[in-house]
């Protein structure tokens, strides 16, 4: 198409859609005036939390649900503080190992927003474009899949959209194409100069701290790190690690990693076959503007999606004059943080969760639309902590990594010998919400080892087979010419 | 004054219908003029040629919708103006938002591509329809009457990284509802 006959054919638009563009609409003006106060609320709480749950979890989860909400000293009126339970006695990274680059991805005091302003540097505008949508697209499918199956999920598409980022960036050929299409960028420098900006969001006040960390972790097998890969990351203040991977001090180093980067929330078992990891983390802790007080926790029934009810704890309390949308099938309200806001949606009575995440456009729509009215809010949220792994490898080939379990993902930008590598991505998620606040992690990893090799055991012709006792005797020995004839 | 009464006084060739038509339309006609050129003097004489020529249509024509028409060709003339000082690199700095899209439509320029302005226009203007209210209202205010990101974002009361997601969105949607359509975008 020709830039002139697009021209013509704007000019040649019908006269009622001209006059739109001169309307006043004060509807339109007065639902936005509200939405653009939540806007970027809602689009960080899409990041750090989205929740499915239809099982509620224990409110007690061993040592883990020891509260790490910063504890304001009224008394004294100091900074809140973060306990770290999961943090090692030796917490400092073992020089040997390590490359470059210590960066805790956190303001200067200096840069830490003044009361009333939004903490979130806004970074990019193409680049927010690129992430906002694949976060809906990512979702959408983790989201969808767990509500069909009744199962709890916490999920953080901003994580997994940095993890991907470090990777497409020593990424070779083919496989940076995929992974630089999926992040809807034009190239791999896009995603760098994103990163770079985003690094910065990060931000502590007394109330609230969100950290975004990420690192890349490379077996010495694959050669040294190549200078140009590490100058890349230190542009958005990743970090380098270079080691035995398969070694337990490795494997701790990179434990104490994340511990640190997550304020100890968020572990795994980092896989010893690995031979290049890519880590990112998120780490959001906040204040309820107006907690929820003792008087209001109430033991109440939750009734789980196969409609059998459990007993928990309830936070309870009235909100005047607040705001709520409703969409078809949903109802969707706000409570503020003191620095943020955490989004609640309750689907219409009949609607399944699965309805309102099965697409992309429809979860937008959950997140960000229906008509706003003003109502007062009759709050009764369970108190409930998540903490659990999923592994998102399955999630990835949906969304377009074709190469990522084949032996086509090679990284010789990051060092010679990464050819022929498969991957597989996971993620950690924690999140408590509780009277005082929320706090939520995550890291998710893709891990990069020795590729694969597949055999396709689809019997379909004739075949043999046999039963082996647990002494490796064989006990029964058969062949199938036809399945479909007993004798 | 209503429309039907200035069409009468233009029909009516009294002269003072161009000055009741500047006081009725002339912000409009300025803030479409406004956006596509810079210079507040072509400005100026874009907006007198174009009272001009609607002074040379009427009659014999008489428009449904006079401010739409009239804004037409006020867009139609800044738009000539404009392709003019940017061909001669007198305004090199310009970008007007119909450049954005363009970019993104008119990727592969050929003279094979060329397809008739008004198959094309219906085409966009199914699209136009289909869309939300608010979303219309912003790919109008944007692409039609070229008003700035910081403008639509006053005006409806939305952050200007919002106006700028949903505009982004809009011309990838945009980008497939055309290729759907068969064109070669």
């Amino acid at each position: 198409m020709r830039k002139e006959d697009l021209q013509d054919a704007f000019q040649l638009l019908p006269d009622d859609l001209v006059m739109e563009g001169l309307e006043e609409r004060p509807d339109v003006v007065q639902r936005n005036r509200r939405r653009t106060m939540t806007r970027w609320i809602s689009s960080m709480a899409a990041c750090l939390v989205l929740a499915v749950g239809s099982i509620l979890f224990a409110n007690e989860i061993g040592d883990r649900s020891k509260s790490s909400y910063p504890e304001k000293d009224t008394a004294t009126n100091t900074s809140m503080q973060f306990d770290q339970p999961g943090k090692t006695a030796n917490n400092e990274m073992p020089t040997d190992a390590v490359i470059a680059l210590p960066s805790d991805g956190i303001n200067a005091p200096g840069d830490v927003p003044k009361e009333g302003e939004s903490p979130v540097v806004d970074f990019a505008e193409e680049g927010e474009m690129m992430l906002a949508d694949f976060s809906m697209r990512a979702s959408a499918l983790a989201l969808s899949e767990a509500a069909a199956t009744d199962r709890n999920l916490l999920f953080c598409p901003e994580g997994f959209y940095n993890c991907l980022a470090m990777a497409s960036a020593g990424a070779d050929d083919d496989f940076r194409e995929e992974l630089v299409r999926i992040m809807g960028a034009s190239s791999t420098q896009d995603l760098v100069d994103l990163m770079a900006l985003r690094t910065g969001r990060g931000f502590r006040t007394d109330d609230s701290v969100l950290r975004l960390g990420t690192s890349v972790w490379v077996d010495d097998s694959l050669g040294a790190v190549r200078e140009d890969y590490i100058r890349t990351i230190r542009q958005w203040n990743g970090e380098v690690y270079h080691g035995q991977m398969a070694s337990a001090e490795m494997r701790q180093q990179i434990l104490d990693w994340v511990a640190r980067e997550t304020e100890g929330r968020s572990t795994f078992e980092p896989d010893p076959r690995s031979l290049l990891t890519f880590l990112s983390t998120v780490y959001y802790a906040d204040l309820w503007e107006e907690p929820f007080k003792a008087e209001g926790i109430v033991t109440d029934s939750f009734v789980r999606a196969d409609g059998q009810k459990v007993q928990t704890s309830f936070m309870t309390d009235m909100v005047w004059n607040s705001v709520a949308w409703e969409g078809e099938d949903y109802f969707r309200t706000v409570r503020a943080f003191q620095n943020g806001e955490m989004f609640f949606v309750l689907p219409k009575e009949g609607t399944d969760l699965t309805a309102l995440c099965e697409n992309p456009e429809v979860l937008e729509d959950v997140v960000f639309g229906g008509d706003m009215f003003q109502a007062s809010v009759r709050w009764q949220i369970p108190r409930f902590i998540m903490d659990a792994e999923t592994d998102y490898t399955e999630l990835a080939i949906k969304l377009g990594m074709s190469k990522l379990i084949t032996a086509e993902s090679s990284f010789t930008s990051i060092a010679e010998g990464a050819v022929g590598l498969a991957g597989d991505l996971s993620q950690h998620c924690y999140l408590r919400i509780d009277e005082k606040g929320v706090e939520a992690a995550g890291s998710t990893r893709m891990e990069e080892s020795a590729a694969h090799t597949f055999v396709q055991m689809t019997l379909t012709r004739p075949f043999l087979y046999g039963i082996l006792d647990n002494q490796g005797r064989i006990i029964f020995v058969g062949i199938c010419n036809d399945p479909t004839v007993t004798k | 004054m209503k429309d039907a009464e200035l069409i009468e006084m233009f029909w009516q060739r009294d002269e003072r219908g161009i000055a009741e038509l500047q006081q009725t339309y002339g912000s409009q006609c300025a803030r479409v003029a406004g956006n596509i050129l810079s210079d507040p003097e072509d400005v100026r004489e874009c907006l007198n040629d174009a009272y001009l020529a609607l002074w040379n249509r009427i009659p014999p024509e008489r428009p449904d919708v006079l401010p739409a028409y009239l804004l037409k060709i006020v867009r139609n003339l800044s738009l000539k103006r404009y392709h003019y000082l940017h061909r001669e690199k007198r305004n090199k700095n310009a970008e007007i938002p119909m450049t954005e899209l363009e970019g993104v439509l008119c990727t592969r320029e050929t003279a094979e591509d060329h397809v008739e302005a008004s198959e094309l226009s219906a085409c966009l203007a199914a699209f136009i329809r289909g869309l939300p209210e608010e979303k219309r209202q912003l790919f109008i205010r944007r692409y039609w009457y070229q008003d700035s990101i910081e403008a639509i974002s006053r005006t409806l009361h939305l952050s200007e990284s919002n106006v700028k997601t949903t505009l982004f969105r809009l011309r990838q949607q945009l980008r497939l509802f055309l290729q759907k359509e068969g064109y070669n975008v």
